[in-house]
């Protein structure tokens, strides 16, 4: 009964020349099964993107704080959007493989869920979801391209979130000199050589940097949550209003935890950690050299390095490889 | 290659007329209790005594088991039944008693029900699996993490944590200990009849983290000596390998 449908099925796919040429060495990409890749949605994200029309003063875009020129970060200590947040903007390249959790807390579990906050946040956009989707929906070019998709029917803030997290999933960076060099068509320097070597802990004649338990490529993070050392022993004993990971878990071990960012373009995203207060690669690799600081949940890969300049220069040579021009331009 | 699968497809869809009988399955959860010394094992949250006045306290254990099979019959005749390919065994979110006496638990869908006369697993993480890598799998899967690309090859085992090594309660010598690499690849496999039914669908393991690092007064990990290791050292990736291979228990 079952034969003549799963012969035709078979017959198409025959037939069909199957698109393999995506994401070259990236995971898979996952797309929600009620938010599969749609390529008039994609335009309809990136344009809203760009677009001040979701915030209350009509001058903030989610492009204010994620500048495709600085890898989607804004070069700040701390974002601010109607007002200063306590957080940097962290990068959205390859973010829609970022499964484990959204913002450096995790609060999010999916791009769709995180593109609902920052519009309604009253420090960051300021703009009651209710007043939005009248915006759109009353705004003639928004409302014609999402009736193309949808029909007839009144644009809730779920679908305009859907349109975001789909451009945002096309946000990829896998064109690096790192990537180059992977795929056998470039060669490191000697030093970016040995800073590879150094940050994955590849030689045992060389020092160990410790960098990739974390920092896993192609992504250049595990996607987990970390206590890398950053804050000193006092505030992880103390009563900080910023506890990372535990503001969402509850979970006493979880504090100070934040999201291990990813590494490609770091070159161009400074400052760097959650709050921004490192302002080089330089005073990241120093802090890592030390050990960070001590605490009971600080991972165990964060510990004294005794590198020495040469290998901290080469290991920021290194970095410098995983800038990915494409997407910097 | 596609019109040739095809072709074989067609040809098997109007050959084969024997439909095969449907067997009964159940959902079988795999559940891998640990322990430190008899101790629940459980992260962050307690202090284990470990050797010479010794303390240590974990922060992560996990470990891969590949290639997980129901067996029935012996020899010639057995016949197998897979459970898994790979799972992943972490110990990271163990936090609590409550949650250490519960283990990490693995539901592995639709095991055909029956009377089975062993299991069999391998320790780490199959040469074939281990010859793929994360952009093989989409995730959530236990390959999409734990990966050396330097390497080309998975973390077998990772345990990590904190020694007080000096009796000051700091617990400031940080540990890492990462294994892996296809020669220490370990088969296990116990003999015992299991029987899945609707009422019986439990595969319990159990691992004791001490069996791991010390095996007796003179061969044992000392943290007072040696921090971490990367799989550079491959007596030590033997010992704990081999250790692990050998403390997993079926219950």
């Amino acid at each position: 009964m079952l034969k003549w449908p799963l012969l035709i099925a078979l017959a198409i796919f025959s037939t069909c020349k199957r698109n393999t040429s995506v994401t070259n060495d990236l995971p898979p990409m996952v797309w929600p099964k009620d938010n599969l890749y749609h390529k008039e949605k994609v335009a309809i994200g990136e344009k809203l993107f760009f677009d001040p029309i979701l915030s209350v003063n009509n001058k903030i875009s989610c492009s204010t704080c994620h500048l495709p020129s600085l890898a989607f970060t804004d070069g700040k200590k701390v974002s601010k959007g109607l007002f200063p947040l306590s957080r940097s903007a962290p990068s959205l390249l390859n973010i829609g493989f970022h499964f484990k959790g959204l913002f450096w807390d995790g609060r999010a579990s999916t791009l769709e869920k995180q593109a609902l906050i920052p519009v309604s946040s009253p420090l960051e956009m300021g703009l009651p979801w209710i007043i939005a989707e009248k915006r759109i929906n009353e705004s003639d070019v928004y409302a014609k391209a999402f009736k193309k998709i949808y029909g007839d029917i009144f644009i809730d803030s779920f679908k305009i979130a859907s349109v975001l997290a789909q451009y945002q999933r096309t946000l990829l960076s896998n064109n690096s000199k790192f990537d180059a060099v992977m795929r056998g068509e470039m060669n490191f320097t000697p030093n970016e050589k040995r800073g590879w070597t150094i940050f994955f802990d590849a030689d045992p004649l060389l020092p160990s940097a410790e960098c990739s338990h974390c920092h896993v490529d192609p992504l250049f993070t595990d996607l987990s949550f970390q206590n890398n050392g950053i804050h000193t022993e006092s505030e992880l004993n103390g009563s900080s209003s910023e506890k990372g990971r535990e503001s969402v878990t509850l979970n006493p071990n979880d504090r100070f935890k934040f999201k291990v960012p990813t590494l490609r373009n770091i070159a161009i995203t400074a400052p760097y950690m959650h709050d921004g207060r490192l302002k080089s690669l330089e005073e990241v690799m120093n802090h890592y050299n030390k050990g960070g600081n001590p605490g009971f949940n600080v991972n165990p890969n964060v510990r004294n390095l005794n590198l020495s300049n040469q290998d901290i220069s080469d290991l920021i040579a290194f970095l410098h490889t995983l800038t990915d021009v494409n997407m910097a331009e | 290659m596609n019109k040739l699968l095809f072709i074989l497809l067609c040809f098997g869809l109007f050959t084969c007329n024997n439909e095969a009988p449907i067997v009964p399955s159940v959902d079988v959860k795999l559940r891998v209790i640990g322990t430190f010394n008899g101790l629940p094992l459980q992260m962050y949250n307690q202090n284990y005594e470990y050797t010479d006045g010794v303390n240590i306290k974990f922060q992560l254990f996990n470990f891969y088991l590949s290639d997980l099979y129901l067996t029935k019959g012996a020899g010639s005749e057995e016949e197998k039944v897979l459970l898994s390919e790979v799972v992943l065994i972490n110990f990271k979110d163990i936090q609590s008693l409550s949650a250490a006496e519960r283990g990490v638990e693995i539901v592995l869908k639709n095991i055909p029900i029956g009377n089975y006369t062993g299991f069999q697993t391998g320790v780490g993480v199959a040469p074939r699996l281990n010859a793929t890598g994360p952009a093989s799998y989409p995730p959530p899967h236990p390959l999409d993490d734990n990966y050396w690309s330097w390497a080309a090859g998975y973390v077998f085992s990772k345990i990590e944590g904190n020694a007080d090594i000096d009796k000051s309660g700091k617990f400031a010598t940080k540990l890492t200990f990462h294994s892996g690499g296809d020669a220490f690849y370990k088969p296990v496999s116990w003999a015992k009849p299991i029987s899945i039914s609707k009422e019986s669908s439990e595969i319990v393991l159990t691992i004791d983290v001490k069996d791991i690092i010390w095996k007796d007064q003179n061969n044992f990990l000392d943290v007072r000596k040696i921090s971490t290791d990367h799989s550079v050292n491959k007596d030590l990736v033997s010992f704990l390998m081999t250790n692990l291979q050998q403390g997993l228990k079926y219950r």
